[in-house]
């Protein structure tokens, strides 16, 4: 008599695939990188605007000759800068008793932009409102 | 009697076609979204992030102005940022200028915006990595 043996069903084992889908999903979310786009935010004046008279004293001027910055002010007097390193790393000292104060970034003409954006960063940082950017004519 | 023994185990073999599906899904619906190839070496600086929904002006080392990634005189620039003001009055105008440049340049460009009224700005600084 002849004995019917048991059909055995193959089958691979796909439970090590989920592991490795996974895997990958984790790889690539942490491997990616996004750039964000950023800059210094500013708001120009209006067109018919018409300026406001403010006490000289309340006004800090940030003057960029090429590489060299001079802080001025009323009561402050000049502080000289040679370069914008130095001018960043004493950017803390320099008291000012209300950062809502107006602040004007002046740059000559011939200054590269690199610097402007390098001091107008600075100042913001150190959380200064009001600042206006104006040419500064030598 | 002798009874066979059942092994309780939960299918495992769908969990792999849901990670796929995850993976397909996102890698089909995500947008790269590639800048004008302009060689502009933006400055260095702590800027704000800036959302996408802006208008871009790039003005490369040769004092060249795109509107966006179209090479254009001042003329035609200042006329299509008015255009797209009215269509877009709350965007911004992004200035990616060249790190090099004299700021003479942004000083004239910020006038001829005075002029139309595009007053929020902002200058472009390089771009940061972000990680997940």
């Amino acid at each position: 008599m002849a004995i019917r043996k048991r059909a055995r069903l193959e089958e691979i084992s796909a439970a090590s695939m989920s592991d490795l889908a996974f895997l990958l999903l984790v790889f690539f979310m942490v491997a990616s990188v996004f750039y964000v786009k950023e800059g210094l935010l500013t708001t120009l004046p209006k067109k018919d605007s018409s300026p406001k008279l403010v006490l000289r004293k309340n006004v800090y001027y940030f003057k960029i000759l090429e590489n060299e910055v001079i802080v001025s002010n009323v009561e402050l007097g000049n502080k000289k800068y040679k370069d914008l390193k130095e001018f960043e790393d004493n950017l803390k000292e320099i008291e000012i008793p209300n950062i809502n104060e107006k602040f004007a970034v002046l740059s000559a003409t011939n200054t590269k932009i690199q610097n402007v954006v390098s001091v107008l960063g600075a100042v913001k940082s150190k959380g200064f409102k009001n600042i206006t950017i104006q040419k500064f004519v030598q | 009697m002798k009874r066979s023994k059942i092994f309780a185990s939960v299918p495992v073999s769908s969990m792999a076609d849901i990670a796929f599906l995850l993976l397909i899904f996102f890698m089909v619906t995500s947008v790269l979204k590639v800048d004008a190839d302009l060689p502009l070496d933006l400055p260095d600086g702590k800027g704000s992030e800036l959302s996408d929904d802006n208008i871009i002006v790039n003005i490369d080392k040769n004092r060249v102005f795109y509107f966006g990634n179209i090479p254009v005189n001042e003329r035609e620039l200042i006329s299509r940022i008015q255009a797209e003001i009215q269509l877009k009055p709350n965007a911004r105008i992004l200035i990616q200028a060249h790190n090099d440049l004299p700021y003479e340049i942004l000083d004239k460009l910020f006038e001829y915006l005075k002029q139309i009224g595009a007053n929020n700005i902002a200058i472009v600084t390089k771009q940061n990595e972000r990680k997940l």
